[in-house]
């Protein structure tokens, strides 16, 4: 132990005994490094700013079904135990989702005016909600950022709405009172929609189709039913990669979709090309390294082979002798990567600035996380593993009896 | 000079009936020792002409080369032929660490380390304090030039950082391979005399290779002839 410190005492005091082939070394290892963490970074930053923009808005992972079905309890049930299902719920037929909503001022308010919107069933799980329910109860609902802005609305407002059907040519409206939970941001949903409990949406359009609907008091010729077959749903996949399989489960089962498949799986296609082809170009780059570093760190014991001879001499043993070399590569390598840690920071700033006019908010040109520093590191020294065994391997065949013949 | 063994203690080197062959062919050499003792205190001078052997057996007595045949080979209560035979190249190592020191013909020091870090190296290695290869090279009177790396030192200070390693961590054994082959002859004879003196303090045994029977008579060195034998291939060598 005490030999394997000193050799390690040493194998620095060589390196700065010999500062300018150590710097040589070490540049070289950080001029291959940097460019290669720069470029994973540009690589990194790139894909991860598409698929975060992407992830962000859960409007992408919808499959928003075109036209009306039939579609009964098996065809759900079947839907939600799908792996890459995150959300659905059964929709009613577009017609029955509209509804009519206004501001309530109180007693004493003028008459509030009215507008047209269109409802959405929400339930728990709602990637729009966070995964909670944006109607937690009958009389409650949330309203998209356009919505609200159409109806003056905020957090905790009283709305009422109408909901209207024709009897022989005479209109049958029905008012019920709702209260706004939450007014979601303007990125989650464009359209002037409100999140509703799915039984409000059921209401409506059995009081459209003529049925007396108990659950709000609203009245009709025909007795309360429940419905066994809906027209359509709100389906959400559970990640960009299931948005596609999702919308082939729907064609299967005869239901026309549209999706963001397409724009999803051409920035997956843009991150897997990317990917391979940082691999390739990192490859040759490691290879390259690798091959210089042997060469350089094999020339270096040749040259050190009478210095190692006297070390023998002097009682240290083979094992320990290999240790020199291999203590060298390490060192050499580690701070080979510290200065490409430098080389990379300097690079990204320059990148990070030179992109930064055309970058929105929270967009980045560049992105490394800690993990990938980490496993740069290990890399780094892995490719300094070669040299230091085949160098460690030489150092340790040092005969001793060559510090006795001079050289 | 030479002091004796005191009775009943074992030589500190004790050799007999080794041989050791070195290359193949028509290149090949044998060196036939039949017979070597050396004590405490020794001076012992290897001369011979070049190609003798002198070389040869120094790397026996360093312990870097096999011999191929050892009636026997003690290195005092340690059987070195048997380390030898039982291939313990770590044993074999620690002894040289613990019990020989080495003169080498230019210094042999090592050029990333300064006189002084050179000069404690055998005592680092050993784990002991550091202080005797300081005082060393004050008496050596090197201390001045001792954080000076060795290339910048001239040859006759560096044999004086060597002799300084050498002795630091009081070897039984030194051995110097023509110490002063580099040096004038002022200088050779001033190196001799330090080797010599501070040896002779330390009780250390040295044994010196050497081309120059008269430097190694001038100090008081027992002169032992490595002898060609009838065959030009072969040399003998013996001191009983």
């Amino acid at each position: 132990m005490r030999a394997a410190f000193l050799l390690f005492r040493l194998a620095i005091a060589d390196l700065l005994h010999d500062r300018l082939v150590s710097l040589c070394q070490i540049i070289m290892a950080a001029a291959v490094v940097a460019p290669l963490l720069l470029l994973f970074a540009l690589k990194h930053g790139v894909a991860t700013t598409l698929l975060s923009e992407l992830r962000a808005n859960p409007e992408t992972l919808r499959i928003r079904p075109v036209g009306t079905y039939r579609l009964g309890e098996a065809f759900f049930k079947d839907l939600a135990a799908r792996s890459e299902t995150a959300f659905v719920t059964p929709t009613t037929r577009a017609i029955a989702t509209q509804i009519y909503l206004g501001l309530d001022r109180g007693p004493e308010g003028r008459r509030p005016t009215m507008f047209d919107f269109q409802m959405l069933p929400s339930g728990d799980g709602d990637p729009i909600g966070d995964g909670k329910s944006l109607a937690p109860s009958r009389h409650a609902v949330s309203l998209s950022a356009r919505a609200a802005w159409q109806l003056q609305a905020v957090d905790g407002d009283i709305l009422r709405g109408i909901i209207e059907r024709n009897r022989n040519g005479r209109p049958e409206p029905v008012t019920i009172e709702l209260h706004v939970l939450k007014v979601l941001p303007e990125h989650m949903d464009l359209s002037a929609t409100v999140y509703v409990h799915p039984d409000l949406l059921i209401a409506a359009e059995r009081y459209r189709d003529g049925f007396a609907v108990p659950m709000f008091g609203w009245e009709g010729d025909r007795d309360w039913a429940p419905m066994d077959t809906f027209a359509s749903f709100r389906l959400y996949a559970r990640d960009l990669e299931d948005v596609a399989d999702l919308a082939d489960f729907a064609r299967a089962n005869g239901i026309e979709v549209r999706t963001d498949a397409d724009r999803i799986a051409g920035i997956l296609a843009l991150d897997r090309n990317l990917n391979a082809l940082f691999i390739i170009i990192g490859a040759i780059a490691a290879a390259g390294l690798g091959g210089a570093l042997m060469a350089n760190m094999v020339a270096g014991v040749e040259r050190k082979r009478r210095a190692l001879a006297v070390l023998g001499l002097l009682g240290f043993r083979r094992g320990a002798l290999a240790a020199f070399p291999m203590w060298q590569a390490g060192l050499l390598a580690g701070a080979g990567f510290l200065l490409s840690l430098v080389l990379y920071g300097a690079g990204a700033a320059a990148v990070q600035q030179h992109f930064a006019p055309v970058l929105r908010d929270g967009q980045v040109a560049l992105a490394l996380e800690n993990w990938h520093f980490a496993v740069a590191a290990i890399l780094t020294l892995l490719l300094a593993a070669p040299p230091a065994l085949v160098t460690g391997f030489k150092a340790a065949g040092t005969e001793p009896s060559e510090a006795l013949r001079e050289i | 000079m030479a002091a004796a063994a005191p009775s009943g203690t074992p030589p500190l080197i004790d050799i007999a009936g080794l041989k050791v062959r070195r290359g193949r062919g028509a290149g090949a050499f044998t060196l036939e020792v039949t017979r070597f003792r050396a004590g405490a205190g020794d001076r012992i001078a290897i001369i011979g002409p070049s190609g003798s052997g002198k070389s040869t057996f120094l790397d026996i007595l360093a312990l870097t080369l096999a011999p191929d045949e050892a009636e026997r080979f003690r290195l005092g209560v340690i059987d070195a032929g048997a380390l030898w035979q039982a291939g313990d190249s770590g044993e074999l190592a620690d002894l040289r660490a613990q019990g020989i020191g080495y003169v080498l013909q230019t210094g042999g020091l090592l050029g990333f380390l300064s006189a002084r870090d050179n000069a404690r190296l055998p005592l680092r290695l050993l784990g002991r304090p550091v202080k005797a290869a300081d005082i060393l090279l004050e008496r050596l009177d090197v201390a001045r030039i001792a954080d000076r790396k060795p290339a910048s030192l001239s040859i006759g200070q560096r044999q004086r950082v060597a002799i300084a390693r050498a002795l630091a961590h009081r070897p039984p054994i030194v051995l110097a391979d023509e110490p002063t082959a580099s040096l004038d002859a002022a200088n050779a004879a001033e190196a001799m005399r330090l080797l010599t003196s501070t040896a002779a303090e330390l009780g250390c045994c040295v044994i010196l290779v050497t081309h120059d029977e008269k430097l190694a008579a001038d100090t008081g060195f027992d002169p032992v002839f490595c002898r060609p034998g009838s065959d030009a291939a072969a040399s003998s060598l013996e001191r009983a």
